[in-house]
């Protein structure tokens, strides 16, 4: 028989079993021990600094109540149950919030820990499942991404609390996959894009620019460039032709390392933002030009979160041309 | 459904608990990987005949977490088998049971292999043309949707990612991995080259994008079920999971799949690095290598009499024929990283299987 089918079983069946597992000496459950009020269990940290909550402070702040539950990686379903807590959402709005540029990692005790992405806080971005099959099926309501303290009116025990992550909604209807339901949690961090960014680059060879790297590159007695654009803006970088010029070919670096003759034959250069757009842009279209630019300042100061690292602008670039949050950049050459 | 289900549970739970009072019954329990379900179902049935008055418990998970039920989650585990052999020297030598102050386990024996194939679902309009000459550029197109075990959290999924790209070179074509993933996910998965090693680096946060033509979960037996229902065209799997399910699927070449000794060291050439804290005691970075399954007993097994009992029956003749009837490929014979730190029982039964 399954451990955890029977973990799960125990939780759904009736009393006088448990009863009867008492009276037969056979290790019934014991009764969770109260949470303790004064030490602090979580930590959360975001960008306007840190707040730490003892449980009673977490107790007292708005919560929500709902069902969660859980499927294992190979199926077992543990069955919805009551939970209640404080909005993961909540708690990141107390040290700053959280937006599309930012992750929200979550840690626990033991050192586990994970990420969850905005779409999953924010928009019911977790596969869900029904727990009586077992079959995937869309999210029947809200999901609620809860630091639970309680369960079927319980504080949590030390199985598992005196905090866990609960994906709930307001029905018992559906379950989400186990490895989101953390337990022992004691840390929530809101990250921003990293800031030591780096884009990829692939050609006829592999590559990379880095937040140092480009730094240096960018600067005006190196490669650095600039273009205006039409409301005055200076957007400040490295032109594109040149970061093509690390990859085309086996030269990547110095004088000539940027390969006019294949550039003029034409090679589709694609750009693939955050997010998953990918703009493609005709080698000739760019070749030599110092005002197509990879940019990664506007006036002078560090690009806004939706461009962020480096966005590509430059005259005569549509705005779908121009996609910012660049992450990679392969250069089709043959 | 549900009403029915616990009424179930109930009665499971008061069958279990009558079954354990007052006897004196033995139990053994299992930890291991979740692609060896199939086969462990039987070798649990196999076992209690042999053994009356022995209960075997089963649990299944992916491997990391096999692993770390026993050294992190306080779990007492009497036999743990992982798909991977290379997880079991970092997570059970490297690091002590506080109650002991001595290591988890100190050796190990490897007993099966496997290899990565693409699974295709019979329900699949495409099916026919997804062969071993045309797989990797028909998934490159948005209209074959395609199923990847997320590598975050299953060896098959990590292990899918080293066959895309070790693809590459075996198909000459210097942006196939790109071409497969390049707009599919959030947060790009990358690739650079470190040292003559391609190393994959997979995001801390992996999400498909909107309309992306593949289809991530969490293990890869996950991946299964939406073969069957006709969500997935395909999907990579273990060659023993898709044929214990009665899958169709594409044969990869030999360079590619993680399943021949003799390309070992082309399997070396990849690597997957995860941009993740998921375990504090896991260093996310995973060699190419050919896939090996391996069990030990762990230092605090509560019963490793019958631990070393149910390992010597794994490599017995009985099981031999139960994972041949599973397609579960085995090492003949099993190896043992330490023989002299292996039990008497499990050398002995490592040396009659030959």
């Amino acid at each position: 028989m399954r451990l955890r089918a029977v973990a799960a079983l125990v939780v759904a069946a009736v009393t006088g079993v448990a009863a009867l597992a008492v009276a037969c000496g056979s290790g019934g459950q014991a009764s969770p021990s109260p949470a303790a009020s004064g030490p602090v269990v979580l930590t959360v940290k975001g960008e306007k600094g840190s707040r730490t909550f003892t449980l009673n402070q977490l107790e007292a702040l708005p919560s929500y109540e709902g069902y969660a539950g859980i499927k294992s990686s190979t199926g077992v379903i543990t069955v919805p149950s009551k939970y209640k807590g404080v909005p993961l959402a909540d708690l990141a709005a107390m040290v700053g919030g959280i937006s599309k540029a930012n992750g929200v990692t979550i840690v626990a005790k033991d050192g586990y820990g994970m990420t969850f992405s905005y779409r999953q806080i924010m928009e019911n971005g977790f596969t869900t499942y029904d727990p009586a099959t077992g079959a995937e099926e869309p999210p029947s309501g809200k999901l609620h991404v809860v630091i639970a303290y309680e369960n079927d009116g319980k504080p949590l025990g030390p199985d598992d609390g005196p905090l866990k992550l609960a994906v709930a909604e307001d029905t018992p209807s559906q379950v989400v996959d186990g490895h989101w339901a953390i337990k022992w949690l004691d840390e929530i961090s809101v990250t921003r894009a990293s800031a030591d960014w780096k884009v990829q680059l692939q050609g006829a060879v592999p590559g990379e620019i880095t937040r140092a790297s480009y730094v240096n590159c960018a600067s005006p007695g190196c490669h650095g460039s600039g273009w205006i654009d039409g409301q005055g803006r200076r957007w400040e970088g490295v032109p594109l032709y040149l970061v093509c010029g690390l990859v085309d070919d086996h030269k990547t670096h110095d004088k000539g390392a940027y390969n006019t003759r294949l550039a003029k034959q034409g090679y589709p250069i694609q750009i693939e933002s955050v997010g998953g757009k990918v703009v493609t842009i005709d080698s000739r279209s760019i070749a030599g030009r110092d005002d197509v630019i990879l940019s990664s300042k506007l006036d002078g100061g560090e690009l806004p979160d939706e461009y962020f690292p480096l966005r590509l602008v430059g005259p005569g670039l549509s705005q779908a041309q121009m996609p910012g949050g660049i992450a990679r950049i392969v250069v089709r050459v043959r | 459904m549900i009403r029915v289900a616990a009424a179930l549970a109930a009665a499971l739970c008061l069958a279990v608990l009558l079954a354990g009072c007052g006897s004196d019954r033995r139990q053994v329990k299992l930890i291991y990987a979740g692609s060896l379900i199939v086969p462990f179902d039987k070798l649990a049935a196999g076992f209690e005949k042999e053994h009356p008055g022995v209960d075997v418990l089963t649990e299944s998970h992916g491997s990391i977490q096999v692993l770390r039920h026993v050294t992190e989650l306080g779990d007492r585990m009497d036999f743990v088998a992982t798909a991977d052999e290379q997880l079991i020297p970092p997570l059970m030598y490297d690091r002590r049971d506080p109650a002991t102050g001595r290591p988890w386990a100190s050796w190990y024996c490897t007993f099966a292999t496997n290899r990565m194939v693409l699974a295709v679902s019979p329900k699949s309009p495409l099916a026919d043309q997804l062969t071993s000459k045309t797989w990797y550029r028909r998934l490159i197109d948005p209209d074959v949707r395609f199923g990847l075990a997320d590598p975050r959290f299953d060896a098959a999924g990590y292990r899918a990612l080293m066959v895309l790209q070790l693809a590459e070179r075996q198909y000459r074509d210097p942006y196939l991995f790109e071409d497969m993933v390049m707009g599919r996910f959030t947060t790009p998965i990358t690739v650079e080259r470190s040292g003559g090693v391609d190393v994959i680096e997979v995001p801390e946060i992996l999400e498909t994008t909107p309309g992306s033509n593949i289809v991530l979960r969490g293990a890869s037996i996950q991946l299964v079920a939406l073969l069957e229902s006709g969500d997935l065209d395909c999907a990579f799997e273990y060659e023993s999971v898709a044929r214990q399910h009665g899958l169709e699927y594409v044969r990869l070449p030999a360079a590619i799949d993680l399943g021949e000794e003799k390309d070992r060291e082309n399997y070396r050439t990849v690597e997957v690095k995860l941009d993740s804290r998921r375990f504090a005691s896991v260093r996310p970075v995973f060699r190419g290598d050919l896939i090996r399954y391996a069990f030990t007993i762990p230092e605090n097994a509560p019963d490793p009499g019958l631990a070393r009992a149910f390992a010597a029956f794994l490599l017995g003749p009985e099981a031999q024929r139960i994972f041949a009837a599973d397609h579960q490929p085995t090492l003949t014979p099993p190896e043992l990283d330490d023989p002299g730190a292996a039990p008497e029982e499990v050398r002995r039964a490592c040396a009659q299987t030959r």
